[in-house]
Formats: structure tokens, sequence, C-alpha cells
């Protein structure tokens, strides 16, 4: 039985990457100047992030609808696939809500996997990439989702932002919000623990963060998967490769940017690194 | 008995959304459960507006059959939903729609169903369903009509009546969750539908909707940011937020008007809800006292709770958890207060110039703060006896532990390395070690015994101390500053931090930062105003 990857387009996944392998990414909408954009579909991070910069009022996302999963999840069951459906935190977006209430009203199908995976960004999208290699070697729906649910809980990822404002705005800063405001130039790192935005560190410039991030992920390896995220600054992205190169991290890294989604959340000049430690 | 019809129901609805539309900004700013992301209003017009399309009219007055028109509505209300609220606003329409399916037209008893049935479907379409929110509101309106009270045949009367009830419903959200409690909200998503009931009653009772009055809806919430924090003086501490203070009153003899509006003159986000005999009160006060003294004259008061919000406000920043983590408290002066106030401190004794602090001051400002453990930035200013007094001590069950920096530059390296959801022992290894890793100047001109040891015009000379030790002397800035970047650093990158001082302009202290960036190219200077009286510049070099 061919079992179908979905995940939503905070995943960040690239959208070349995603269609090769054939994984269904939903995208979640944000609002901008009270003009709807399906993430990834309507609008690129390229074009968000010079949206973003001139938008008189501050975005909004919310999480695809109930019917937009109902029609996936639909088409994948007409064509005779099992489902595994791997979601942002549902303590930061209602999306697995929408997942489930889509399931739901087809009967609750066995077929159809949930997953919470307590992430979001490229830490979420580094497990829908192993969960697509896992499925097409492994067509056994329990083994694939008992291997997501492991994934899930050995993926981390370490941001450091140019600002919390975004965040704060955006309502998603939780405990961050210790490290809001403050008249030093810091650039707060974060990581996400139990599904919700941690604090780590207030490094007070980008490149003692970028440095931070790579000891970071040298304290949770061997790790088996690696990827950058940036929203900006193609700069940083060289910066963290070159410090990761320090650590002992797997060559092949994956480089994405993040979509309009996450982006409303981490505002410009973002950059971070997202890691699945070897089990 | 009057019937519900498919067309008289769409266009209920229809003002109920543009009810919505027009109360959208307000709901927005409200919103602060389950995150504060300001969008609840907007979600909830989409999504209404959804069900409700301009080109539908036309489709939807071909017929007036009142289960295919809701049908309709559901289901355009379901593609459309946004955000939580517009889920749960949708779920209910379809509850609703699902109730009344096979109705061409129904009466109030079937109406009143038909809630019932959108309750629950709304409360399934949780994973885990909160109290507090829209879905109480639901429940409440669902309920208005006991056996005893059988719903009455007229529409506009009918309505009338869910509608207070919602209205009651919405005030009580505010005590339902602790975060509309500690934000002097009621819920967004439970005021919006209160709003497209309004447009609904209206509708059947003639009446413009921005008529109807919808209660006392708090504007926006109380912010509570880092810069909310606390600062005391030695003098004694400002009670900027006051006392939340919550009363039942029973047989009370003047109208709840005029209550109102006299309690409106001595206190702020007055909230008071009636049932039969007795009247709930919230008000937010700094004088809890007269408020009770107010009340105690207009009936019996049975019920009284004060808590202090400052302590709520002031305390860290996930205050529902039961463990309030670490906090900081500093003692500083002059800016210095502000920046570390803004860097994170929650906790500030200021102290002037030639003051002295006492033990009262400390334990005044320890026993107000929600936290169990504390660390003292000591900041070396003049106490150091006082500060031992609580190494290590406990008060109150409190456990207070010292750092001392031995100056206001190390001391806010420590605060920056600092994190209140780390351990004591955790954030005091990487306090320290922030400590060590950044290099404490001063520029100062030379005292009376520091011109003897300089050789030549001693008065035009700067001389620069390293953690108070003098260690050079020179007739410029710069070329000290610069010396010692070059002597000390070990970093590539130098991060050099210029703390103004009272009598340096800002035009000076740009000057010298950009000479500095100019002669060392890999060196970032940040400049704040520090505000010392006796140092020109403080410096950190990290």
């Amino acid at each position: 039985m061919t079992i179908a990857i979905i995940t939503d387009s905070s995943s960040d996944i690239p959208t070349s990457l995603s269609d090769s392998l054939e994984i269904s990414v939903i995208p979640c909408h944000v609002t901008i100047n009270d003009i709807d954009y399906k993430d990834g579909v309507d609008l690129t991070g390229d074009e968000f992030f010079t949206l973003l910069k001139t938008c008189s009022a501050f975005p909004h996302t919310s999480q695809p609808s109930i019917s937009e999963f109902k029609t996936i999840y639909e088409n994948h069951l007409n064509l005779g696939h099992d489902i595994i459906s791997i979601h942002v935190s549902s303590k930061l977006s209602g999306t697995v809500n929408s997942a489930m209430q889509a399931r739901a009203l087809l009967g609750e199908p066995p077929n159809i996997r949930i997953i919470d995976s307590k992430l979001a960004s490229l830490a979420l999208g580094l497990v829908v990439l192993q969960a697509s290699r896992i499925a097409k070697a492994t067509p056994e729906i329990d083994t694939v989702h008992d291997a997501v649910v492991s994934a899930c809980q050995r993926s981390q990822c370490f941001l450091a932002l140019d600002t919390l404002e975004y965040l704060h705005r955006g309502g998603r800063i939780g405990k961050a919000q210790a490290f809001l405001g403050g008249v030093l130039n810091v650039k707060p790192i974060l990581k996400l623990l139990d599904g919700e935005v941690e604090p780590v560190e207030r490094p007070r410039s980008i490149d003692r963060a970028i440095k931070r991030i790579s000891s970071l992920v040298d304290e949770v390896s061997p790790v088996s998967d690696v990827g950058i995220i940036y929203s900006t600054n193609l700069n940083n992205v060289e910066m963290l490769r070159e410090s990761l190169s320090q650590v002992d991290t797997p060559k092949d890294i994956l480089v994405a940017r993040f979509g309009a989604t996450l982006g409303t959340y981490v505002g410009p000049e973002s950059i971070g690194v997202a890691v699945i430690s070897s089990p | 008995m009057y019937n519900f019809t498919g067309a008289s129901f769409r266009s209920a609805l229809k003002n109920g959304a543009s009810a919505l539309e027009f109360y959208k900004d307000h709901i927005n700013r409200i919103n602060v459960f389950p995150v504060p992301d300001g969008d609840t209003g907007s979600n909830m017009s989409a999504t209404l507006t959804a069900g409700l399309p301009i080109n539908g009219d036309a489709r939807a007055s071909a017929h007036q059959h009142l289960g295919i028109t809701l049908r309709n509505i559901a289901d355009g209300c379901f593609w459309g939903a946004r955000g939580n609220s517009g889920v749960l606003l949708s779920q209910f329409i379809l509850g609703m729609a699902g109730y009344l399916d096979n109705y061409e037209s129904c009466d109030t008893g079937d109406m009143l169903h038909a809630l019932e049935s959108g309750t629950r479907s709304a409360y399934q379409s949780m994973t885990t369903p909160t109290e507090g929110t829209m879905l109480t509101v639901m429940s409440r309106i669902s309920t208005t009509f006991n056996e005893q009270t059988a719903p009455l045949e007229d529409p506009a009367r009918f309505w009338e009546s869910v509608f207070y009830e919602a209205r009651d419903a919405v005030q009580d959200t505010t005590t339902q969750l602790e975060v509309l409690l500690q934000s002097g909200v009621v819920d967004s998503g439970a005021f919006g539908l209160l709003v497209i009931i309004s447009g609904i009653w209206a509708s059947y009772s003639g009446t413009r909707f921005q008529n109807i009055d919808l209660g006392h809806i708090p504007d926006r919430p109380v912010l509570r940011t880092n810069a909310d924090h606390q600062t005391s003086t030695v003098s004694g501490s400002n009670n900027h937020w006051g006392f939340c203070t919550q009363l039942v009153v029973g047989d009370i003899t003047a109208s709840v008007l005029d209550i109102r509006a006299q309690l409106s003159d001595i206190s702020e986000s007055v909230i008071t809800t009636q049932n039969k005999s007795s009247l709930r009160v919230h008000v937010h006060t700094t004088e809890p006292a007269a408020v009770l003294e107010y009340l105690r004259e207009q009936g019996a008061v049975t019920s009284l709770n004060i808590q202090n919000m400052d302590q709520q406000v002031y305390s860290p920043p996930v205050e529902s958890e039961p463990n309030q983590g670490v906090s900081l408290l500093a003692v500083t002066q002059d800016n210095f207060d502000y920046i570390f106030e803004e860097s994170g401190c929650t906790h500030i004794i200021s102290i002037s110039q030639g003051d002295t602090l006492t033990a009262k001051d400390i334990l005044q400002t320890v026993q107000n703060s929600a936290s169990d453990e504390l660390i003292i930035i000591a900041n070396d200013i003049s106490h150091d006896a006082i500060i031992k007094i609580f190494d290590k001590a406990s008060i109150n069950n409190k456990t207070l532990q010292v750092l001392n920096s031995h100056s206001l530059v190390h001391g806010l390296a420590a605060v920056i390395a600092f994190n209140p959801f780390a351990s004591v022992d955790h954030n005091l290894f990487s306090m320290s070690e922030a400590i060590s890793n950044t290099l404490s100047f001063a520029i100062n001109k030379p005292t009376e015994t520091a011109c003897s040891k300089i050789p030549t015009s001693p008065e035009a000379m700067f001389i620069l101390t390293l953690d108070g030790v003098q260690i050079d002397y020179d007739i410029d800035i710069d070329s000290l500053l610069q010396r010692a970047i070059e002597a000390h650093s070990t970093n590539d990158c130098p991060l050099l931090t210029l703390f103004r001082g009272k009598y340096v302009t800002p035009e000076e202290s740009s000057e010298l930062a950009r000479t500095l960036e100019s002669r060392l190219p890999n060196l970032s200077v940040e400049l704040l105003t520090g505000g010392q009286v006796e140092s020109p510049y403080l410096v950190s070099l990290e």
C-alpha cells in the first residue's frame, strides 16, 4: 500500500523537494493588507519578505481549513493510499485540530494517522523528509508512524532572531518574552521545547549567535539530518555553514527559506539550524 | 405561532455579519487567548462572510426553506473557516444546520434545539474544550430557557433573551480564564459571538445593531511586558497597577447603572454582572478599601477577593505555572536602572549618590517578588556588608543567592546571560562566565593622588581603569581605548559598549565610536546612556 506523506506549509520544505518526493504540502493562510494568500502557493518567501517591509498592518496567519484537509485526504483515500499527516505544534497553531476534524468528517478512517510533531519550520520539515524516505522503503503504516513519532522527539531547531518583535506581535512569544525589549542589540537564540518557544541565550552580535548555534548543535550531536533555515540574509547562511563545518555534522546540509507562515513570526534577518539527532 | 423562514434568518445572520465587521477591530484588540495574535475578529468575520456571499443572495432568495438556507450558509462557513475562532463558529452553525436540515421553517422551540445542537457540535470540534471562551457563551445561550420558562413565541423577544444571557456569559469569561483576568478583558471570541447575536436580535426587532448596549467591554488588554517590571526606589515602591478587586453584593437598593457609574469614578475595568438577587463586581483599583466601603453602603457584601496586580504583572512571564522561575534583583543607579530593567532584570532597587541601602529595602523587594528563587546582583554599590547577610539565606521560604559583579558593567553582562527558565545553579554559572568574559573599564578624570603620578598637565589627562585599577592615561580618550582594546581583547571581533556619563554629549560619544570603529575594522561599538556622574565613560569589552 502506498503511504502518502502530508504536511503543512509551516514545515518550510523547499517546493522543488516536496514536489520531487511527492509530499503533499497543505498551505497555511497569511493575510496581508486584507488579502488572503496561500503560503508557498500564492506567495514565495522572497515575495513575502518584500511585502513584510511595506505592509501597513501586521500579517495574520491561519491554519488550513478543515475542508482543505478533507479534500486532500479524500483525494489520497480515493487513490487507495494510507496517510501519515505530520503537522506544526498544536501549541503554536490550530492546524492539527483542523486535520483531526477533517478525519472525523471522513468517519475516522484508521489509515489516516495525524501526528502533532510539537515542532515547526525545518525541524518539522526534516522529519517529513525522513518520513517520505521511510515510507518509500517500508510501506507499512504502523512502522512509518512509529519512526516519525521517534524522529519528532529527536528533532530540534535553534534560531537566532534579529528581533523578537515579530514573535511578540504575532502572539507566539511564550517564554521568550523574558528576552523581549532591551536597549542592547542582542540576537536572541530560541529553541522549541515540548512544542513551545523557549529562550536559550542572548548573544550580542550575529556572529556570536551563529557560533553559539553551532555549539548547541554540537551538544546534541551525533546528528543524522541537518538543515539551515533563513529569512533574508544569505551571508548568515554561509557563516553558519562555515561554523557548522567545525562541529560533527553531516556534510549534506539542506538550505531552506522561511515561508510566509513562519516568516510572520521570525521576521527578516533570522537564521537557524534544524537537526535530527541520531537514534 | 411565528416561524423562522430561510429568508428571514439569512437576513438576520447577514446583520450579524455586518455587526461583526463593525466591531472587528475591537475584537482583534482584546484577543489574548489562546494566543494573543489579534485576529479573532478578522477570523470570525471572514468565516461568517464566507457563508453569506453577496452573489448568494439571488440563489438564497429563490427559496424560503430554512434547512436548505442554513445548510448553504454552514457549508460556506465551513469552507471559509479561518483560525480557531472561525472553526468554532463554523462548527456551531454546522450543528444548527444539522438539526434544522429538514425544516422548511421552525418556531422558537426548534430554534432553541438548533442552538443546543450547534453547541454540541462546537464542543465536539475542540480537542480540548476550554471554558471562558465562545464555547461557554454557546452553552449558556442554549440553556436560556428551561422547562419552566418556555421559549417566547415572539422572535424579537426570543433573541433578546438569548442576547442578555450571552452578554452575562461574556462578562463572566473574565473570571473563568486566568489570562483574561490578568489582562482585564473578556474573551474575544465570546465577544464576537455576542456581536453576531446582537445583529440577529436587531434584525428581528427592527432596530440598528449599533444601538444595542453590548455591556462594558474593555478596549484593550493590560499590557504585560518586561518594561512593566518593577522598579522600586529606596524611598518606597511605586504601585502602578493596584488591586484586582472582586465582590458579590446582595440586596442592592440602587440601580446597577448608578453603581457602575460610581465605581467608574473610583476604579477602572469595572465589570458588573447580575443574577436574580446579587451583583458581581470586578474592578481594578489602587484603593480597594474605598470600593468596599462604597459597596457596603449599597447592600450586603457576601464575597470579597482582592489580588495585588503588581505581583501578578511583575512576576516572571509565565505566571500560570506553579514554579515562578528565577528572578533577578539588582541594585543600580542613574540610567542603569532603565538599562537593567529593559534587559530583563525583574526587580530594581535604585539608589542615589550618597544614599545607603538598608536590609529593609532588600527585604521588601524580595517579599514582594512572586519568585521563590532570586539572584541578587550586587554591582558593588557600597553595600557589601548588607548583601552578605542574605548570602544563601532563606527569607519566607525564598532562596537568595548573591552574585557580586563588582561593577555595573559586569552586572549588565550577567543580566544578559540570565535565563529565568534555567535553574539558579545554571544561571550562576553562565552569569559568572559572562562576567569573566567581559572586561570592565572606566574613563575617569585623575584624582589628586593619581595626579601626582602623572608627569605633565594632569588636569588635561584622562585615566583608564580596569576593574578599578589605573592602567593607563592619555590626553585622548580614543587613544586610551584603542590601546586597551589592542592590549586586552581576546576576540577576533571585539564588542565595545560605551556608557556615556552625565556630562558627555551624544555627539561626543558618537564621534568617539566612529573614530574607534575606523581605526579597528573588526570592532563593533554600541552606545548607551549611563548617566553616571563621576566617569565620563564606563566601558565594557567582550
